[in-house]
């Protein structure tokens, strides 16, 4: 692991951050298909 | 190519095999762009030492949230004019996803700046054009959500915020000259790469070296291809919406 002195808090601190947001997006983006894909098959089934 | 993706069961057959292609690529394309800003790349003095490697999160996501942007004003505009449905889908889709690059960018600058300039950019941004156009940009992506959300019906939910992101474009210009044109009106430091108006931005050969240039181009298509993958994704989401939603107009007509 390198050593970045004062500056590591700060580097960590951006890296982390930008890996989270991306990461929470994601989950947004999966999460909204696999509900919205859901209810359409439950409104096809109802259908048949 | 756009053309051909214009038919909705177009875009969901290609967007099926594109969204784990376009995410895969993107996961590598950061971890590569993150591995060597981090590990390999010499520490550059001019700009801080080590905490210049904030840059490789912070610059792609500043780069990426003006894209998506313009991405939305384009969409709108492809809307209004030829009203095509799937032009309205992707609007709509971009919206969230801009609104996160931003705050991505402002969290990340907030805490770059805390050490670069001995003050985070919630004590500068009142006073300063790049910080205030960046949040401007920030208002306009929940702007543009919350006026869908709030109107009635589709159309007129599609036709508002079609306008509001077209005119609001105005601002993504706003934030690249901000620093390079109207310098004494910012702390932020001037463009590295591209520099509008201001051909020597950092002094006499102080351009970015290609090494960091490198790995931030690497960083920026896959920040680009992650975005995409989860665009396409919301974009499937509300065609899957749309199609629930005359499921259930035919049933109730029916009923």
């Amino acid at each position: 692991m390198p050593e970045y002195g004062d500056d590591a808090f700060y580097v960590w601190s951006v890296t982390i951050a930008g890996l989270l947001l991306p990461i929470l997006m994601i989950a947004y983006s999966v999460i909204k298909v696999r509900l919205s894909k859901a209810r359409l098959d439950r409104m096809k089934q109802e259908e048949d | 190519m756009l053309s051909y993706l214009a038919n909705p069961l177009r875009f969901m057959r290609f967007s099926r095999v594109a969204v784990p292609i376009s995410f895969a690529l993107g996961v590598l394309m950061i971890g590569w762009s993150l591995y060597n800003g981090l590990f390999v790349v010499p520490p550059d003095e001019a700009q801080g030492g080590d905490l210049m490697r904030a840059m490789f999160t912070h610059v792609p996501s500043a780069w990426l949230c003006m894209g998506l942007y313009a991405a939305l004003a384009g969409a709108s505009f492809v809307w209004f004019i030829w009203r095509h449905e799937l032009a309205d889908v992707a609007a709509r889709a971009i919206a969230p996803i801009g609104a996160g690059y931003t705050a991505l960018c402002f969290i990340t600058g907030s805490i770059w700046g805390q050490k670069g300039w001995g003050a985070g950019w919630h004590n500068l941004i009142l006073g300063d054009s790049r910080l205030m156009s960046v949040l401007v940009l920030f208002f306009l992506f929940l702007g543009y959500m919350a006026l869908r959300a709030a109107l009635e019906t589709r159309q007129k939910a599609a036709r508002a915020a079609a306008i509001l992101a077209m005119i609001g474009f105005v601002n993504v210009p706003i934030i690249k000259v901000s620093v390079d044109m109207w310098q004494t009106t910012t702390i932020h430091q001037p463009s590295s790469v591209i520099s509008i108006g201001n051909p020597e931005p950092r002094g006499e050969g102080s351009g970015m070296n290609i090494v960091y240039l490198q790995q931030l181009l690497w960083g920026f298509g896959g920040h680009s291809l992650l975005a995409a993958a989860m665009i396409m994704m919301l974009m499937r989401s509300e065609v899957y919406t749309q199609q629930a939603d005359r499921a259930l107009a035919l049933k109730l007509e029916g009923a």
